[in-house]
């Protein structure tokens, strides 16, 4: 059941990801899209709440040091017209993220894509690049 | 010769088929499902759907340049100021983002939203003007009247700080929009809005364009504030700016207890009934008296959390941090009903200036969608001349009543509307919630008809936040 939710989200999520997605806040005021991060770890929570879906990961370095990121994802109305789900994302899933660090320079990034552990590639209802969005 | 006559012809034909005469009107041709174009019982097109894209956020022709300097300025700050991303109102004619949804009745036609804030704008057919002394606010008063087939919608009374687009176009009190509506068939809507405002633009401007009926399930409940985590960051980014932080009300207690107003004398009369002979629940109600048979029969988990919320002093109310209070609390504020044969429509004044439908289209909850929310997901059917309501789909964060009653996910809960005469409306609840209770807890709350009353907009984000103030 889940894989067929997964490949729905890949399909439809190829699709969205032309048109950016209207959200709440100006993705410019706080991501630099010349700040791309590509972040491998652990989920170690998800909120499924609005104005976005948010998810965190624990990141260990190579000296031991773990790193903790808050991921933005879009919101949820669009996360689930796009296929997501509550427990599309579960706590111990193994997740590469693509995304845009936000410009206070914290450990905070805007998700644009999150690669599963099983290799595909979902988008993540980023509003990336709406500033200003075509109305 | 004759190849390149038939591949134009096949262009030709392409066009037109792209292009129909609706679609002229508007800027683009969005094109919805064809279908009859649905009548309202009073013989007007019926705009009811949702209509994800009502709205705009165009740029004027000609600006003022004291009004292009502030869009410039904001545009520098990359729209950290926005309202919008601090979960407050964007008003009209902003594009709420997500899906908006019209409710349609002969009296009135309601603008649903299920964000940015999941408000509701009522715009009033019932051939009343603006009142005097109009209290600026972030959606304005709106006026409706019919055209032919256009709903023409006249707003006044604005809230001059609202950021009405995502550029950040300043407007003055004196704003005045003319929005039109035209429902062209099943699943085109026309919509064409006139902003007026001499203090900003030259002259009036006009934007024109063509909504398809969106196919979404139905809105969800999006509670903007739950876990709004951007003020922080935004705010950081504007920390060498002039505009002031917003004064925060969060770490003293939340916003002031809403207080009642003496509703007026509820009048005597016979129960109302609506065109097709069910009993009406329509009009403006105030909730006097709730009943209670004693404290809930709590499972140990639950009595633990009531009384630590008792001993607390009710310090985390959602109510006073502006997150909703469910279906079952209620907040002193006046609630409205409006009622068509498939929905009826509850809003309310205080807390989130929010709603609830009650479908009474055959429907079942869409649990996949939505597996929780605040104030459930709610189905009805008639027994009679009483109206039962069913609501599941709620998270556990909600109270029962502003002591902290909890109640779990798995909360079900029954309603029962009763309408015994003109002036009166009882409600009976039962909450069925085995998780957290050991047995079902039934009691009964009344309302009382608040005849000239209406809703006014109560917008606690911009309380706690301090907007006002600044």
């Amino acid at each position: 059941m889940r894989v067929n939710v997964i490949i729905g989200l890949a399909i439809v999520g190829l699709v969205v990801a032309a048109a950016p997605v209207r959200a709440h806040h100006s993705f410019a005021a706080e991501y630099d899209a010349n700040k791309p991060v590509t972040i491998t770890g652990a989920v170690t929570k998800l909120e499924w709440m609005n104005p976005h879906a948010r998810f965190y990961v624990d990141v260990t370095e190579t000296d031991g040091k773990v790193t903790h990121w808050n991921f933005e994802l879009g919101a949820i109305p669009v996360l689930v017209k796009q296929g997501w789900r509550r427990d599309s994302l579960k706590i111990g899933d193994v997740v590469t993220v693509e995304g845009s660090r936000a410009k206070d320079g914290s450990t905070t990034a805007n998700a644009r894509s999150v690669k599963l552990a099983d290799g595909r590639r979902v988008f993540a209802g980023s509003s990336g690049g709406d500033a200003p969005p075509v109305q | 010769m004759r190849q390149l006559a038939l591949a134009f012809a096949a262009v030709v034909a392409v066009v037109a088929t792209l292009t129909p005469v609706s679609a002229q009107r508007g800027r683009g041709p969005a094109r919805g499902p064809a279908g009859p174009l649905p009548m309202l019982w009073d013989g007007h097109p019926d705009l009811t759907g949702i209509w994800t894209g009502i709205g705009f956020s165009g740029r004027a022709p000609e600006i003022l340049p004291w009004a292009a300097k502030i869009i410039a300025d904001r545009a520098a700050k990359q729209g950290a100021e926005d309202f919008e991303a601090r979960c407050l109102p964007g008003g009209p004619p902003r594009m709420a983002p997500y899906h908006t949804a019209l409710f349609a009745t002969p009296k009135e036609v309601v603008v649903l939203f299920e964000g940015n804030t999941h408000m509701y704008r009522q715009l009033f057919l019932d051939g009343s003007d603006h009142p005097k002394n109009l209290k600026p606010t972030f959606y304005g008063d709106s006026r409706a009247h019919w055209e032919g087939d256009w709903l023409v919608v006249d707003t006044i009374g604005f809230y001059e700080k609202s950021w009405y687009d995502f550029a950040g176009t300043p407007h003055t009190k004196d704003m005045h929009l003319v929005e039109k509506f035209h429902r062209v068939d099943y699943g085109n809507l026309e919509e064409e809005v006139t902003i007026d405002d001499p203090g900003v633009f030259p002259k009036p401007w006009t934007q024109r364009k063509n909504i398809a009926l969106d196919p979404a399930f139905e809105m969800t409940e999006y509670v903007c504030n739950e876990n709004n985590q951007d003020p922080a960051h935004l705010d950081a980014l504007l920390k060498d700016s002039p505009t002031p932080a917003p004064k925060t009300l969060a770490k003293s207690g939340g916003v002031p207890a809403l207080q009642p107003r003496k509703p007026p004398t509820p009048p005597s009369g016979t129960t109302p009934r609506t065109h097709d002979g069910k009993v009406s629940f329509e009009g403006v109600w105030v909730p006097t008296t709730t009943k209670l048979p004693g404290e809930p029969s709590y499972q140990a988990w639950a009595k633990t959390l009531y009384e630590e919320r008792k001993a607390n002093k009710q310090k985390d109310d959602p109510e006073r941090y502006c997150l909703p209070n469910g279906a079952v609390r209620v907040n002193p504020l006046p609630y409205k009903i409006l009622q068509r044969p498939d929905t009826l429509l509850m809003m309310w004044e205080g807390n989130t200036h929010s709603y609830r439908r009650f479908f009474l289209d055959g429907r079942k909850p869409n649990l996949d969608i939505e597996p929780e929310s605040w104030t459930g997901q709610a189905t009805g059917h008639w027994d009679g001349d009483t109206l039962t309501v069913e609501t599941v789909g709620f998270n556990d964060k909600t109270w029962l009543d502003s002591t902290g009653k909890p109640h779990s996910d798995q909360m079900h809960l029954t309603e029962r509307y009763r309408r015994p005469d003109l002036g009166h409306m009882n409600v009976e609840l039962t909450i069925d919630d085995p998780k957290a209770l050991t047995k079902p807890y039934t009691f009964t709350r009344t309302f009382t008809l608040a005849p000239g009353w209406e809703l006014q907009e109560y917008v606690c984000q911009a309380i706690l936040d301090g907007v006002y103030d600044q």
